[in-house]
Parts: structure tokens; C-alpha cells; sequence
């Protein structure tokens, strides 16, 4: 568990009135995956974040985030 | 099965790495039900070998039928991207593989450091049955590991 990486994923699913199943599906991974980020039990690639930002349209920064103020 | 209950790619590589570690705790208990046959009475020992064959028709099934329904029909390049899935569970497939071979190796470095407490101590037993004990405990702490990390506590939908 990541306890420098915060994320704004079930924020932008909510916008987007998506389900975890549905955000997966749109980039390619299990809904397991999705869930597992939202909560901060996993770290994901590179990739994986870049593909999140970019399916909601958003500077990758806006997704993720470090949450040790620094 | 319609198109909308067909799994995506993503989620049979999920399917894929979860009945993976299922058939090495399998082939774990194999290698355990060997060494205690070895050490179990003849009538137990028969009862035991028993359930080591079905236990292995068992697992070889499995594989088989994971190999010719899922694996075989892909292509090349859908082969390599479903091994190269970076999700939850392939990456906690990895780490459960590289902490129980660390965790294996510390076991068995303590177990020859402990030469005169330990191995001195256990009666005979042929290199076979050494082997299967030593490569039991590997796929156990696998499972162990692979249980571990991906033990479901996140919120669901």
C-alpha cells in the first residue's frame, strides 16, 4: 500500500457517472485493478496512469497526487 | 455466451495469474502428500499415493485446459501482452514470487547454519523426497505471499 499517492479517480468516475467496471474497460484493465488504485493498495504503472488521465481528458497531476505536502 | 459477458482481455489475464497460483498451492500439497508418504505406514502411504495421483490428474487438467481453450487460440502478440499485463494481480504474482524466494532461501540458509540441530536430527531420506520438501515449502510461502497481497479489503461498487 502506497501511503504517498493519493488519487482523484472516484471523483472523475463520479462526473463521468461511470462504474469501476466501466473505467476498466475503457482503458484496458480488470475492474480489480481500478479498485485496488482507488483505494490505494496499488501503486499503478506508468501506463496505466497515463491512460486514466488521459480517458478522462485531464493533466495527469489532476489524477494523482502526492500526499506528503511536499 | 453473448459479447456482453465475454471477459476483456484484462480480466482473463486476472483469471489467468488467479488459477496460476491456485495450481502451485496445488502442486505444493502434491509435494507435501510425497513427503509424508515416505515417512506415513504402508496402508497409509497407499491411501496417500492415491491422492497424489488425482491430485496431479487434477492440476494437469487444469493447465491442459487453460492452455488449449485460452492460450492456444491467441496470437503471438496477444500471448505477449497477456503475460505482460501490468495489473494488480500480475504484480502481486511477481512480488509473491520474489519475497517466497527470498523467504526461501533464508529458511534454507538457517536450515544448513542449524546442521547439528536440525538436519542431524531427521531420519534418512532419499534426494527425491529432499527435493519435493524443499520445493513444497517454496510454493507454500508463494501462497502464502500471493494470499497476502491480494486479500480483498477494498470497497466495491
Amino acid at each position: 500500500m502506497s501511503d504517498e499517492l493519493g488519487n482523484r479517480i472516484r471523483v472523475f468516475r463520479a462526473e463521468y457517472k461511470l462504474s469501476q467496471a466501466d473505467l476498466a474497460d475503457a482503458i484496458g484493465v480488470s475492474r480489480k485493478t481500478i479498485s485496488t488504485i482507488e483505494v490505494g493498495r496499488f501503486v499503478p504503472s506508468t501506463v496505466i496512469s497515463l491512460k486514466i488521465a488521459r480517458y478522462f481528458d485531464v493533466p495527469l497531476e489532476d489524477v494523482f497526487f502526492l500526499t506528503d505536502g511536499g | 455466451m453473448n459479447a456482453q459477458t465475454t471477459p476483456s482481455p484484462a480480466e482473463l489475464a486476472d483469471r489467468t495469474v488467479q488459477l496460476l497460483a491456485c495450481s502451485m498451492f496445488a502442486v505444493a500439497l502434491v509435494f507435501c502428500l510425497s513427503v509424508a508418504e515416505f515417512f506415513a505406514s504402508e496402508s497409509t502411504a497407499a491411501i496417500i499415493d492415491i491422492a497424489v495421483k488425482f491430485l496431479g490428474v487434477v492440476i494437469l487438467g487444469l493447465m491442459a485446459l487453460l492452455y488449449f481453450w485460452k492460450f492456444r487460440p491467441m496470437s503471438s502478440d496477444q500471448r505477449r501482452r497477456h503475460l505482460a499485463e501490468d495489473g494488480f494481480l500480475q504484480i502481486a504474482f511477481r512480488n509473491a514470487m520474489a519475497k517466497s524466494w527470498m523467504l526461501s532461501f533464508v529458511v534454507l540458509v538457517v536450515l544448513q547454519a542449524l546442521d547439528n540441530l536440525i538436519l542431524d536430527r531427521l531420519p534418512y531420506m532419499p534426494l527425491e523426497i529432499v527435493i519435493q520438501g524443499v520445493l513444497a515449502i517454496m510454493l507454500l510461502l508463494f501462497s502464502i505471499a500471493f494470499v497476502s497481497f491480494t486479500r480483498t479489503s477494498s470497497s466495491d461498487e
